[in-house]
Parts: structure tokens; sequence; C-alpha cells
């Protein structure tokens, strides 16, 4: 199997996650109606869906950079991989439209949350088997990093598919709560990233 | 902490820099229904907001990726926070489109200070993550290289602050005239670009 560079693999990476991050922003249609003011208002699930999905491209950007930072090499398995994490990433501002769209209009919050949330369900089962592939045995990982480094991590991944499963679960009950939910875990993340980021030193 | 390079922040930022000024152009529509006014007179008369907002938030992404450029040179190094409040700058960029949409649309028709006012509190909230971007990396000198002189970090946490009063300026006017808080929107653009350039040389 043949190892090569990274830098490759991240600049084909951050532009999928930049030009999905950007696309987010179709999610808002405003129609021609006199009182733009209450209906600017009107699209708080808009401005929800954006935030989150926003967010929770640029985490998983920064994530990808710190670990990817990790590795000596890429492999046409870790290559793969990564396509099919990027297909995910590329595919969310088609959700994100739906639910901001459904729950202005009061019609189909259920299935369109049901559907953003398994969007990020299979985001989060992808990246896991992404950096599972690439540190068990240490396989693609630079020598220098330590065991430790590595461990903390892979302790990092481990709460995203179950939390995203609980999102999944959640949309059933209560769609607004489940978006809410995946914002919360956006949010989560971001202070906790740089605490397993501490953890390595 | 950790430290690393800013290669990939900047090809991150500028990949969505570039696109959502490219995604400016998806404002432009005309009507093509029957009995709707001539190509001619819709797009000499009729689209001229959208010409208006469309170079308005050009030039304002642009200045905004040319002070972006700036601040990368003056840092050796970034960490996560700075990522972090990078991020949230990308946010409210990519959001632009939106609101310029807006703007577009209602400027000389009913709505049009709602539109104004949501274009303004954009800029503003951009100008406003920029400020505490500079300031988070330039505090005790956190992230700045060391052969960048003093002055420079000064002159740069200077025109920051100038802008967010300038877009402040924005808000304020469109209470009295809309239109002319776009047109002003469109000047404090047209005049950092020298200004940029001015405040390089010191």
């Amino acid at each position: 199997m043949e190892g090569s560079g990274t830098s490759r693999l991240e600049a084909f990476s951050d532009g999928v996650f930049a030009i999905a991050a950007t696309l987010l922003v179709l999610a808002f249609t405003a129609t021609a109606s006199d009182d733009l003011g209450s209906q600017l208002l009107h699209l708080w699930p808009a401005y929800l869906a954006y935030a989150t999905s926003f967010l929770t491209i640029g985490i998983i950007w920064i994530n990808h950079h710190f670990c990817v930072e990790k590795m000596a090499r890429a492999d046409r398995t870790l290559m793969f991989l990564n396509l099919l994490l990027l297909m995910t990433v590329g595919f969310l501002p088609f959700p994100t439209r739906l639910v901001a769209e459904s729950i202005q209009k009061h019609a189909g919050e259920r299935p369109a949350v049901l559907a953003y949330a398994a969007t990020f369900v299979l985001m989060a089962v992808i990246y896991n088997a992404w950096w599972r592939y690439a540190s068990r045995g240490r396989r693609l990982i630079r020598e220098e990093v330590p065991d430790s480094a590595v461990r903390a991590i892979s302790r990092a991944f481990d709460p995203g598919v179950p939390m995203y499963g609980v999102t999944f679960v959640v949309a059933f009950w209560s769609p607004i709560v489940s978006v809410m939910l995946t914002f919360a875990i956006a949010a989560f993340y971001l202070p906790s990233a740089a605490l397993f980021d501490r953890v390595t030193e | 902490m950790e430290e690393s390079g800013t290669n990939r922040l900047e090809i991150f930022s500028d990949g969505v820099f570039a696109i959502a000024a490219t995604l400016l152009v998806l404002e432009f529509a005309v009507n093509t229904r029957a009995g709707a006014p001539s190509l001619g007179y819709q797009l000499l008369h009729q689209l001229w907001p959208s010409y208006l907002a469309y170079a308005t938030s050009f030039l304002t992404i642009g200045i905004i990726w040319i002070n972006h450029h700036h601040v990368m040179e003056t840092i050796v190094r970034v960490d996560r926070t700075f990522l972090f409040i990078n991020t949230l700058l990308l946010l409210v960029v990519a959001f632009i489109p939106f609101p310029t949409r807006l703007v577009a649309h209602y400027l000389g028709i009913s709505g049009e200070l709602d539109a104004v006012y949501a274009y303004g509190v954009t800029l503003l909230l951009m100008a406003v993550l920029f400020n505490v971007l500079w300031a988070y990396a330039s505090r005790n000198r956190r992230l700045i290289s060391e052969d960048m002189p003093e002055a420079q970090v000064r002159a740069v946490t200077l025109a920051a602050g100038i802008g967010v009063s300038l877009t402040a300026l924005i808000l304020l006017l469109a209470t009295w005239t809309p239109v002319g808080a776009v047109i002003f929107a469109f000047a404090v653009s047209a005049f950092y670009l020298p200004g940029a350039a001015r405040f390089d040389r010191s």
C-alpha cells in the first residue's frame, strides 16, 4: 500500500469544508411581504440551523486539522474514508435547509429533523472510523507523537456517535429540542476539545 | 496550549471568503413573466439596489479578507481559541449573502428599514468579531511574530476599532435614511481600501 504526505488531502478537505459551510446560507429564504421585520424574526429556526451546522462543520474542520497533524502520511484507505466523511459534510446544507423551512412552516418538522440528525450520526460514525483506522496500532501516526496524545484524541471521539444518536431519538419526541441539543453538542465540543488538547501535553 | 502553523487556517478561511463573495451574484433576478417591464428597463432602472448591494458586500468581504490576510502575516502560530473565534467570524462572513439579497430586494419599497437593519447588524457583528480575533491574538503579543514592530500592531488595533464605529454609524444612519445607510456602507468599504494600504506603510 502506498503512503504519501497529507498536504493534498488537507487542501481538498479544506475546500469541501469551506464550500459546505458557505452554502449553508442558502437555507435562508424570505418571501415577498410587507412586514419584513416580523418575517426576519420568524426566521429563527433558520438562524438556529445555520449556526448549528456552521459551528459543527467548523469543529470537524478544527479537529480534522489536529488529527491530520498527528499523521505522518495518508494511504488509500484513509483517503477513501476521508472522502466518505466529506460526502456527509457536503450533504449537510440540504438537511439544514429542510430543518429551517419545515420549522418555519410548521410542516414536516419530524422527518426534516430526523434527516438532519441521521446525517450527523452518519458523519460521526465515519469520522470515528476515519480516526480508528489511522490510529489503530499507530498505523499512520508520526513516530514522535506520544501514545498518550493518540489515546486522548480517541477518548474525545468516543462520545460523538452516542450523542448524535440521542439527538436522533429525541427528534421523534420533539424536533426542535433535537436541533437545540445538536447546537449544544457543538457548543460543548469546543471547550472539551480544548481540554483534551491540554491532556496531551 | 498547542501550537500549529497557520497554513490550513488560511486555506479554509480563503475558501469561505471566496465562496461567500461569489454567492452574492445569486441575488440578481429579472422578471421574465408576461407583462413584466422590458429587460433593458429592469437592468437600467430597477436593479440599481442590486448593483449597490452587490458592490458593497463584495468590497466589504474583499477588505475583510485583505485585513485577515494582514493579521495572519503578523502572527506566527494559532491555537484552538483563535481557530474558534475565526470560525465565528467566518460564520458571519458566510451569512452576508442573505442580508445582501434582502437589501437588493427591499431597498426603495416597504420593508427597506428592516432589510438595512439586518444588513447593518451583520456588518457590525463581523466588525466586532474581527476585533475580538485581533484582540485575542495581540493581547500581550500572544500570537504575534517577534519581528513585528509594536507600532504596526497598534496600527492594526486602531484600524479595526475604527471599523466598528463606522459600521455602527451605518445602523444609526439607517433609522433616518435606509438608502443613505447602504451608500454610506459602500463609501466605508471604498474608503477602507486605500486606508488599509496606508496603515500597511506605517
